[in-house]
This record gives structure tokens, sequence and C-alpha cells, in this order.
């Protein structure tokens, strides 16, 4: 007999989905389990800034149709969700309630999908990677070791799906906002091509490179969702299709101004290719045509600039209000000159197309996403090095899709990850790779501590 | 270390800028990050084609023309 609150297997998006469908589990008592789920645990992980128990539970009760039907989900704090707080946790925010669904929010609405609350994320969605403790609300917690952090900005969604707190979860990337928790805590997390998904109902952080993004525990959940918000009813089918024969990139080197990655990384990565040659993949070592640290450069120069535009009369009024992070971004961002601001989105354009190039030979690229493992919260250099040493920001700035998934564990138990991007437009190849990987490795099958321990406790 | 130099730089461009909420702590903060953002810029690479430009970010989403208005000053007209 299964324990109340113990995660199953069939837990994921797609399994909850069918069983839902078929009448083997009911809407009311899944939100029951979430919300249970998020009362024991979530005391401790903060990744919930708001629980819409009511709400939920309501919605459960009603009949809903859809490839979501009856699935719980949970947003980031900065995305609208009618009728629920949207303070992107920030004291400047206070008291705000969403009026409208975001487009995003209002499609899983339609596909059946019950959101359960919103999720902890930095203030406003940005920083700078480290963490201050000067907001109103605790950080989330990482939670393969309470002790970490989650990676950032989308803190509470990769903390959320990683505790098995609700299925799937919605984030936003200007900069490796999905990815870096994504890696941080074993999830998946993707961004589609940049464009294809609306970020009206999101508030802005950079409006030329943010993306709104999915965590899900598997590639298989990340592809039922991402099909929901695309619209695209054939990409569930596409990515599950075989792969002996795909040609995949492998991008290694970070290059110059960029430290080595940390040697369990490189083992995750190796192994990963061993299992990927095995499937029948043909891979090709290959060298980024751009280098890393110029992509970061400049989006140093577009994410602050444009984040300064954007909160401008916030800065002037009321900048004692901010948390350190945020108001070191819009300082920094005032300062930037429009020459170097319109030099780097001359060079995204540069990167985009040299990117472009690359992957007409490819179905695929693999490369490392940071070039770390999760550290310590609060704890310098480390918490800062782990979200700006990464090979993540030239697919910010060129628009490409692109998901980090789990690659196993480090001798201390903490995840390890890969990122995978595919060709604008073409998700299907990116998730088709990572879900034959996932398939081949028994990395899913492993929660992290803090749920085992929930399991031993309510046995 | 920031000079006094450097903090009156800051606080004439706080003062230029209309960032006159910014307490002396933020200031400071200002002529420490000058420097880094200058050299920040330095690193990115320039582009020798002078036609190669930005890629222009083109909205179609349709939204009402109250939504897209710009804000304006009080007693402003287009």
């Amino acid at each position: 007999m299964r324990q109340p609150l113990d995660i199953a297997d069939d837990w994921g998006v797609v399994s909850l989905a069918s069983r839902l469908h078929a009448g083997e589990a009911a809407a009311p008592a899944t939100v029951d389990l979430c919300l249970d789920r998020i009362g024991v645990l979530d005391g401790e992980l903060h990744s919930f800034v708001h629980v819409a128990e009511a709400h939920a539970r309501t919605v459960a009760r009603q009949d809903r149709t859809g490839p979501l039907a009856g699935v719980p989900f949970a947003a980031k704090d900065t995305i609208d969700v009618a009728g629920m707080p949207c303070e992107a946790g920030s004291r400047l925010r206070e008291g705000h309630v969403a009026t409208v669904d975001a487009p995003i929010v209002r499609a899983l609405h339609a596909a059946g999908a019950i959101c359960l609350g919103k999720l902890a994320c930095w203030e406003y969605g940005t920083g700078n990677g480290g963490e201050y403790f000067d907001l109103k609300r605790p950080p989330a917690r990482n939670p393969w070791d309470l002790a970490r952090a989650t990676g950032g900005s989308s803190t509470g969604s990769g903390a959320a799906v990683a505790a098995g707190l609700v299925p799937f979860a919605l984030g936003s990337d200007t900069t490796g906002s999905v990815r870096l928790p994504a890696a941080a805590t074993g999830t998946v997390g993707m961004i589609p091509t940049r464009g294809r998904l609306s970020t009206e109902g999101l508030l802005p952080n950079c409006y030329t490179l943010d993306v709104p993004g999915v965590f899900a525990w598997t590639v298989e959940d990340t592809a039922r969702v991402l099909a929901t918000l695309l619209a695209d009813p054939q990409l569930e089918a596409r990515a599950a299709e075989p792969v002996a024969g795909l040609r995949v990139a492998v991008a290694r080197e970070p290059g110059a101004g960029m430290p080595a990655a940390d040697p369990a990384l490189v083992e995750g990565i190796d192994a990963g290719l061993d299992v990927l040659a095995s499937l029948g993949v043909e891979l090709f070592d290959v060298r980024l045509p751009v280098a890393v640290a110029d992509c970061f450069a400049a989006t140093r120069m577009i994410g602050p600039t444009e984040s300064a535009a954007i909160h401008e009369a916030e800065l002037r009024t009321r900048p004692e209000a901010m948390g350190f992070a945020l108001r070191d971004k819009l300082l920094y961002g005032s300062l930037v000159r429009a020459v170097d601001y319109v030099q780097a989105q001359r060079f995204a354009h540069h990167v985009a197309g040299e990117i472009d190039r690359l992957l007409r030979d490819y179905d695929a690229l693999v490369t490392f996403g940071t070039l770390h493992l999760p550290p310590v919260l609060g704890v310098e250099p480390a918490m800062t090095a782990f979200t700006v040493d990464t090979m993540l920001t030239p697919f910010n700035l060129s628009g490409h899709p692109a998901l980090v998934q789990c690659t196993g564990f480090s001798a201390s138990g903490l995840p390890l990850h890969w990122q995978v991007v595919a060709k604008r437009g073409d998700e299907a190849s990116g998730l088709r790779l990572a879900r034959a990987y996932e398939r081949a490795t028994p990395w899913r099958r492993r929660r992290p501590p803090i749920v085992a321990a929930l399991a031993e406790m309510t046995a | 270390m920031t000079t006094e130099a450097a903090l009156q730089a800051a606080r004439e461009f706080a003062d230029r800028h209309g960032l006159d909420g910014l307490a002396p702590e933020h200031l400071a903060r200002l002529a420490e990050l000058a420097p880094m953002v200058a050299a920040a810029a330095a690193t990115v690479p320039r582009l020798a084609d002078k036609a190669a430009g930005p890629a222009w970010v083109l909205q179609t989403e349709i939204t009402s023309p109250a939504a897209s208005a710009p804000e304006r000053a009080e007693g402003e007209t287009a």
C-alpha cells in the first residue's frame, strides 16, 4: 500500500495525467497530496511564497479536460496568475495581485492543469548570483542539501519540482534562470526558442533576452508541458523517436576567460556521452564558434541596462526598499553607455548567426551548463561563480532552445548535469536526445534525501 | 578604495540622471561600480563590419492602444 506522502513512480506529469484520465486517481486527492507535502516539507525548503489552497481545492472539484487535466503546477512569482499575489520577491510589490493570467498560464489552465500557487525567486527575477539574506522572505533551499543554494533566479521552481511538491513548474530565463536551478536541483529545465512563447504577464527583466521556461522531473514530462504551451501536438511524438544515427556536437571547452569545469561534472559528461554512443548517437567534438566569456560580457551590458530601464522609476524613488542584488544590478545598468549596449546587441546578433551555422551540421549540441556544483548558500566566491562561470549565455544571446538535465550525482550526492541545445524552432530534437539518455540511465529513480526522509517518516 | 573624486563624480552622475533618491551608501557603490562597468564594457567584442547591426526585436502581439501608449507626465501632450 502506498504511503500517503510518498513520491511514487507515477508522480510525473504524463503518468499522473494518464491515471487521472483513466479514473485511477482523482484531482482533489492529488491536490491534497501536494498540499500535504508542501505543508510538511516547505517549512525547510521555502520554495513557495503563496499556496493557493482554497483555490486549488475548489478547481480540483470541477470537471477538467485536456492533456494536463487535474495535474498540479506552480509558477515563479514573476508570472501573473489571476487572483494570486505577484510580488516577485520584492518589498516594492507588496500586495500586488494579478488580475489576468499570463498567456502561458492561461494555456495551462485551458489544458486542465491546476495552479497551486507561486514560487520563490530572486528579487524581480534577477540578481548577481550572490545571496544577501536581505529580502522579506528567506531564500529557497536545495532539497539535495538544505545548506546549499538552488541556483537562481527561479529558485523555488527547481526546489519544488525536485522535492515532488508539484509535478511541474514555470520559470523564466534571461541568462540562466531556468537552467541554473535545474542544474542545482537535478530537475529538467528547458527554455524554448526565444519568441515562441509569449512573455506577456511576466514581470520583465530584459526585453530582448527573457524567455519563459518549464521545470519538470523528466524529459517526457517537460515535452508534455511544452507541447501544451507551444500548441504543438506533434512535439511529444517527435521527442520520443529513436536517437540512433543522430549527429550530436559536443563542446566541452568554454574557452579563454572561463575556469575548467568541476571534475565531477567532467566525469558526468564523459559517462553521459558513453551512454549516447551506446544508443547509436554519432558524437563530434567541436569548439563553440564564440567565446563564452565574450557572451557573458555582452549579457553584462544588455541585462543590467534593460533592467535599469524597466525599473528606472523604482531606482529613482525607492532604492532603499530593494535588496542589494537588485539595486546593484540597476546601479550597474545605469552606468552602461548606450554605445556599449549597442555593441553588445550587435555581438548578440553575430552569436546567433554563428550558432545557427554550427548547428546546421548537427541535430543537437551538448555542453556543460554551469561549470560548478551547487554552492553552499551565501558563501562566496562559490555562489557567484555558480551563476557566472557557465556555458549558458551564448544561447541566451542566440535565442536557441536549450535544456539542462541530470547526468548523475557527485560523491557527496549533489546532482550533475549537462546542457542540450537544438536548432531554432526544433525543441523536439533536444528533447529526443535528452529523453533517450534519461531512459537509459537510472537517475530519475533517485529523489533528494529530504523526500526519502518524508517517506520513512510517514511509513 | 573609492576616492573622494570618484564619489563626487558619482554624485554628479546621479544628479544629472535624476537618481536623487540614492542614499550615501548607494552613491558609494555607484562610485565603486563605475570603473567595473567600464572595464566590462571594454571586453565586449567589437564587430569590424559596420553593417552588422543588432537583431531588431519585432513584437507581433496585438495589444490595446491603451496598454501600449507611452506614459506621459501630467500636462504633457502627444
